[in-house]
């Protein structure tokens, strides 16, 4: 199993933190300070299967990426799936995260959308 | 008392509010006196990751401050430190996902270092010191808590180093070059403390040699190791760490400015080799100028070289921090 966990799993899924802890002595409780900023609202909505029949390949500018979704495109069309002719690229550099703008623009597409990732 | 204490010790472990390490439980009376001390008001708004979708408030950080064992009088310290580390040009969370296991070099200069008795001088790197490790393990902790220990990211560091625990380095007061936070224009005399993301230290050895040129020459072959991951992104920047021994050699000769050029001129290796070793991708981007007939620098420029000097006399060693690529820059702020 997997050890890239904060605190152990529960289910198979990694553990949250504590969104609370209580310290009580035997005169009193007292609730400790959660040093976690938590998300104000869910950070993922998970669409169980794409709305539209399409792959679509992005490139994250990591040096083999490109190299990785060429041979998938081929090989996907090879096999029938269809297959968004063109490749996109990140347009700002693979070492710094996205941007909001970025991310709301992906979070559109219909198909499905796979990264390529490569050090 | 004591088992209480014990248990709420306990209670952060099984909860996740911890780093690995047994933590200061964060009682609402210490945060609420870290706070004070750090000059904010609990709610307040300190720092954002959109992409996280999260706010880190002031109370977040206090009670952080708590947990790693920092003393309240850090306070104005952890102030400027918070700015560097919600700086969106560190790129915190990219530091907790990366395959390269960055942690987060801090680097305090000035008179605060004296004031509130930082280790400058034996293992300045990895100092048994109440102030260098606390604050090492709060900066570490905050990237941690806005990461993974949070639940919001996973991460995927091939092998990490141990300043992932807690990484943080203090300048001697007296310096014989001007001061670390010089370099990104804070004045001499002013206290400073400085972020960087980062790789694990590599430790340059020369005992023996006598002249300026072949101590800088073995720096130059540290940074020019096969292995620097900078080779192709050129992005990251380097912290030089110069010893008192080393120093004494090499300052008669040279002031920082012309280190900087000599190295950047020394450390470079054929690109066609990079690339045979396979240190330079088959397929390289415009953006990293590669150029296969030329010698290649692991730098863009000699201005992402950066030097601090600390550790103790009696030793001929220096060091080379390499920076993690994902950041261009090292971010230095006023501890006012």
């Amino acid at each position: 199993m997997s050890a890239n966990l904060s605190h152990g799993t529960e289910g198979g899924i990694p553990k949250l933190p504590s969104a609370q802890i209580i310290s009580c002595d035997d005169v009193a409780c007292e609730p400790l300070v959660d040093p976690i900023p938590r998300p104000k609202s869910e950070p993922f909505k998970v669409v169980m299967q794409p709305k539209k029949k399409q792959v679509v390949l992005w490139d994250n500018g990591k040096p083999n990426s490109l190299q990785i979704l060429k041979l998938a495109h081929s090989v996907l069309r090879a096999r029938g799936v269809d297959v968004r002719e063109e490749i996109a690229a990140k347009p700002i550099s693979a070492g710094l995260p996205m941007n909001a703008d970025l991310l709301a623009k992906y979070a559109h597409e219909d198909g499905l959308f796979l990264m390529g990732i490569n050090d | 008392m004591a088992l209480t204490v014990y248990e709420d010790i306990e209670r952060c472990f099984e909860g996740g509010w911890s780093d690995g390490l047994p933590v200061v439980p964060p009682y609402g009376s210490l945060v609420d006196r870290m706070l004070g001390e750090m000059g904010w008001k609990p709610t307040e708004v300190v720092g954002r990751i959109k992409a996280q979708n999260i706010e880190i408030r002031a109370e977040h950080l206090a009670a952080t401050a708590v947990m790693a064992g920092c003393k309240f009088e850090y306070g104005r310290l952890l102030r400027a430190l918070c700015k560097g580390l919600m700086d969106p040009r560190l790129n915190l969370s990219g530091a907790e996902v990366t395959t390269g296991g960055a942690s987060v070099l801090v680097m305090v200069g000035g008179p605060i270092v004296a004031e509130l008795g930082f280790e400058h001088e034996a293992n300045a790197l990895g100092a048994n010191n109440r102030a260098n490790a606390t604050v090492g393990r709060f900066a570490q902790m905050v990237r941690h808590f806005c990461g993974r220990g949070g639940g919001v990211l996973q991460t995927h560091g091939t092998i990490g180093h141990p300043g992932r625990l807690s990484f943080c380095i203090a300048e001697h007061p007296e310096t014989v070059w001007p001061p670390f936070h010089t370099q990104f224009g804070i004045p001499a005399g002013t206290s400073a403390v400085s972020v960087m993301t980062s790789e694990g230290p590599n430790s340059i050895n020369n005992h023996y040699g006598e002249t300026p040129e072949v101590i800088l020459d073995t720096i130059a072959d540290t940074l020019q190791h096969a292995g620097m991951t900078n080779w192709y992104w050129h992005s990251g920047c380097s912290v030089i760490v110069i010893a008192p021994d080393h120093m004494q050699t090499i300052s008669p000769k040279y002031n920082r400015d012309q280190v900087r050029k000599y190295l950047y001129e020394k450390a470079v290796r054929p690109t066609a080799e990079l690339k045979r070793l396979g240190r330079i991708t088959a397929n390289p981007r415009p953006e990293s100028k590669v150029d296969l007939n030329a010698l290649r620098s692991p730098f863009d420029s000699e201005a992402q070289m950066a030097f601090i000097e600390c550790g103790k006399a009696g030793g001929k060693f220096s060091a080379l921090i390499p920076g993690w690529v994902g950041a261009r820059m090292i971010i230095s702020n006023v501890v006012e």
